[in-house]
C-alpha cells in the first residue's frame, strides 16, 4: 500500500556521501515512520532536510531528530533543515504529520566531520506507517 | 461537556466491581514549548513491574497531550516530589514503648527499647500515606537483642533470624502489621538490655498523581507529541494513545508543526494488560526548549 524508495548517491569525493530517503505516511494521524541513521566515529554532526507537499491545507510533515538527551524538530512547511551536532553514533528520527491524509516526503541527510566533509552514513528503518 | 466526559472516563477507566484499583493519570505539570525554531521538549518515563504480584508487568504506556488555554502558572504541583508513602513503627514491651514515624519510601530508620529479656511487639502502620495511592508498600525488618554494652544476646522471631534482614513484606495502605520478637539471656553476653529494630521502607516512590483537569481543552493541533518505546513510536496531536512496549524506558517528545509557543501538559500512566497501573517513575525532563 505504501511506496517506499531508498537510494544513495555517491559524490565525487571518496569520503562524500549524499543520501535521499523517500517514503509515505499513511492516512491515520498517528502514522509515524521511525528510522535511525548511523554516523561513523569521524562524524561531528548530521545534516537533515525534509520536503513534502506545500500546498495550502495539506498536512505539515515534521521530523524529530534525537540523540542521547537532545532533540530537534524540522517541518516541511517551515524550517526544514537542521544541523544536529551529536558526534558519531546513531541518530534517531521520527517522521509524522499534523492531520489525517496520506503524504509523501523526502529526506536528504548526511553525516559530516568538523570540516564539513561527508562521512559514512547508514540508514535503518525501524517502523514504516 | 464532551471534555468532562472524556476526563471522567480516563480518571475512572477501570472503576468497577471486579477490578481492584482506580486508574489515575500522572501529570507532567504545566510545560511551555518556546517558539524557537526546531524546539522540542524531551522527556523520559520508566515503567517497571508492579510491587504487587497480582498486577505484574507493564504492558503499555497510556499518554494524552493537552494544550493549556489558560495561564501556564495555574498548576504549581511539583512532579519531582513523591507523594507521602511511609511507615510508622512502634516497639512495645509491657508498659514500655518506643515509636518512630515517617519512614518514607526508599529510606530506613531504627528504633530501640530497653525492656530486658522477654517478648517485644513490633507494630507497623501506614498512617500519613497519601490515600490516593492504592498500591501496597514494601518493607523488610532486621532486629538484634543487645546487652547493656551492646553485645548480642539471644533473639528469635518467626519474622526472621536475629541480625538477618527479613524477606520482603507488603502492607496495604491503611492496614497494620504486628510481629513478636523474643529476647533472652545469652550464656556468654548475659541478659538482654534492649531490642534494636531497623525498618527498611522498600517502596518505590510514586510520582505525584493529579486528577485530570476539566478546565483545559484538547489539543488544537498547535502541538504534537511522539511517544517512543523500543523500536515503536506513535504520534498524537491530542488523542489518547497507548504504546505497547512492556517494562522499560519510554521517551516523549513535544513539538510544534508551526513553531508556535504553547503551554501544555500531558497525562501518562504505565498500565498492565488489564489497564491497571503498574509502577511509573517520576518524569525525567531531558531537554526543555
Amino acid at each position: 500500500m505504501k511506496n517506499f524508495l531508498f537510494f544513495a548517491l555517491l559524490s565525487l569525493s571518496s569520503k562524500s556521501f549524499a543520501h535521499d530517503f523517500s517514503s509515505q505516511l499513511g492516512n491515520d494521524i498517528s502514522s509515524t515512520d521511525y528510522i535511525y541513521i548511523s554516523c561513523d566515529n569521524l562524524a561531528d554532526k548530521i545534516h537533515v532536510e525534509i520536503s513534502g507537499n506545500k500546498s495550502a491545507g495539506s498536512p505539515i510533515i515534521s521530523a524529530q531528530i534525537f540523540k542521547d538527551t537532545k532533540a530537534k524538530n524540522i517541518t516541511s512547511q517551515g524550517n526544514n533543515i537542521v544541523d544536529f551536532q551529536g558526534g558519531g553514533g546513531a541518530y534517531q528520527m521520527t517522521i509524522n504529520k499534523n492531520k489525517i491524509g496520506m503524504v509523501n516526503y523526502t529526506l536528504v541527510y548526511h553525516c559530516e566531520d568538523a570540516n564539513g566533509e561527508h562521512t559514512e552514513t547508514d540508514l535503518n528503518e525501524l517502523q514504516n506507517q | 461537556m464532551k471534555k468532562i466526559t472524556q476526563n471522567l472516563a480516563w480518571s475512572f477507566l477501570i472503576l468497577g466491581g471486579t477490578l481492584p484499583q482506580i486508574v489515575f493519570g500522572l501529570d507532567s505539570e504545566v510545560q511551555t514549548l518556546a517558539a524557537n525554531t526546531g524546539a522540542v521538549d524531551f522527556f523520559e518515563i520508566t515503567c517497571t513491574k508492579s510491587n504487587d504480584k497480582t498486577i505484574g508487568n507493564t504492558d503499555h504506556l497510556n499518554f494524552k497531550l493537552i494544550e493549556n488555554n489558560g495561564s501556564a502558572q495555574t498548576q504549581t504541583l511539583n512532579q519531582s516530589v513523591p507523594q507521602p508513602q511511609l511507615f510508622n513503627a512502634t516497639l512495645t514491651r509491657l508498659k514500655l514503648n518506643s515509636k518512630i514515624a515517617n519512614i518514607t519510601a526508599s529510606t530506613n530508620n531504627t528504633l530501640s527499647l530497653k525492656g530486658g529479656n522477654g517478648a517485644y511487639t513490633l507494630g507497623i502502620d501506614t498512617l500519613g500515606t497519601n490515600s490516593t495511592i492504592k498500591t501496597v508498600q514494601n518493607y523488610t525488618i532486621q532486629y538484634q537483642c543487645l546487652n547493656a554494652t551492646g553485645q548480642a544476646t539471644n533473639g528469635s522471631s518467626t519474622l526472621t533470624k536475629q541480625n538477618i534482614p527479613s524477606t520482603n513484606k507488603t502492607l496495604a495502605n491503611g492496614k497494620t502489621a504486628k510481629y513478636v520478637i523474643n529476647c533472652a539471656k545469652n550464656a556468654k553476653s548475659g541478659n538482654t538490655d534492649s531490642l534494636k529494630v531497623t525498618l527498611f521502607n522498600k517502596t518505590f516512590a510514586q510520582p505525584i498523581a493529579v486528577p485530570p483537569s476539566n478546565t483545559e481543552v484538547s489539543s488544537t493541533g498547535t502541538l504534537a507529541a511522539q511517544v517512543i518505546g523500543g523500536i515503536k513510536v506513535k504520534n498524537t496531536v491530542g488523542a489518547n494513545i497507548d504504546l505497547q512496549n512492556g517494562n522499560g524506558i519510554y521517551n516523549v517528545m513535544v513539538n510544534s508543526p508551526t513553531n508556535a509557543a504553547k503551554s501544555y501538559h500531558f497525562e501518562y500512566s504505565c498500565l498492565n494488560s488489564a489497564n491497571i497501573p503498574t509502577q511509573t517513575s517520576p518524569l525525567k525532563k531531558l531537554q526543555d526548549k
